[in-house]
């Protein structure tokens, strides 16, 4: 996978469960089942590290989408993406090594 | 909040966890030096498995979970979790250490059992934390924990938590 994919993703996953975690009815239960989830913080300094990691043109784009959208990155499978479930170009693969971006939503795409 | 103070916050029967269980996700004596080499290891079974295909990105996720707090919830019990992006069904692995792993539980005490779960974040049936509490609620029973130590392989794990007090 692209390192600037890879990284995109763990933002994404980053950005995901920061939303989560601050939502007070899933902190409310994580509490209640056991587990403390009250250092947010140390996920913001993750996060800024992360975003670090990527070029900024993705990172503008990626902060574009998940304004627009509540995923960024979305699956791409047999050619569709799962988000728009619109076809993409056949020269689209699951060897290429570029950033991929859906044709017709702008998402990035990864396979499955 | 301390382990033995932990409720579970939704409801689960032990058949729905038992349904999670897979034959192959089952490490019978894991062995790591620490925290971060036993999430690897449990994630490179995974990704062996089958079961996850980008290992790097979800070691990532369940890493980075672990900062906002241990998921060893003592008594030599951790509950690794985390969704990511790259999963795309409720996913649970078991794995035990004989000799016990050092996972900044809350207890201080070295680990024995470990649930390691991973979720899309976005689910058909929203199934993960009920999951999570569910075995919570099931690893505080002594006995269950105990047998936990001793089974064999996954059927033995199963019978173990079929004789599980049902809450």
């Amino acid at each position: 996978m692209n390192p600037q994919l890879e990284a995109l993703i763990m933002l994404q996953d980053l950005d995901l469960m920061i939303k989560e975690m601050s939502d007070q009815k899933t902190a409310s239960q994580m509490s209640r089942i056991g587990f403390d989830v009250e250092a947010i913080e140390n996920l913001t300094q993750a996060r800024s590290d992360m975003a670090g990691k990527i070029d900024s043109e993705y990172l503008a784009i990626y902060e574009r989408l998940m304004q627009r959208y509540q995923r960024a990155i979305v699956p791409i499978r047999n050619g569709i993406c799962l988000a728009c479930f619109l076809k993409q170009p056949t020269k689209y693969s699951v060897s290429d090594q570029k950033v991929l971006k859906c044709y017709h939503c702008n998402r990035f795409l990864y396979f499955i | 909040m301390h382990f033995a103070e932990a409720r579970p916050a939704l409801s689960m029967t032990n058949k729905q966890l038992i349904s999670y269980l897979q034959q192959d996700l089952f490490i019978p004596d894991l062995k790591a030096s620490n925290k971060n080499d036993a999430i690897s290891r449990m994630v490179g079974h995974l990704v062996e498995k089958g079961r996850v295909k980008d290992g790097r990105i979800v070691l990532e996720a369940l890493k980075t979970r672990e900062k906002l707090g241990s998921t060893g919830i003592g008594k030599g019990v951790a509950l690794p979790h985390s969704r990511s992006t790259v999963t795309d069904s409720l996913t649970l692995l078991m794995a035990r250490s004989h000799e016990g792993i050092e996972f900044e539980a809350i207890d201080e005490k070295p680990v024995h059992l470990f649930f390691m779960i991973l979720a899309p974040h976005q689910e058909k049936t929203s199934e993960y934390l009920p999951l999570l509490g569910k075995l919570v609620e099931v690893t505080k029973d002594a006995n269950v924990r105990k047998r936990l130590l001793k089974v064999p392989d996954m059927a033995g794990v199963v019978e173990a938590l079929e004789k599980a007090k049902a809450k």
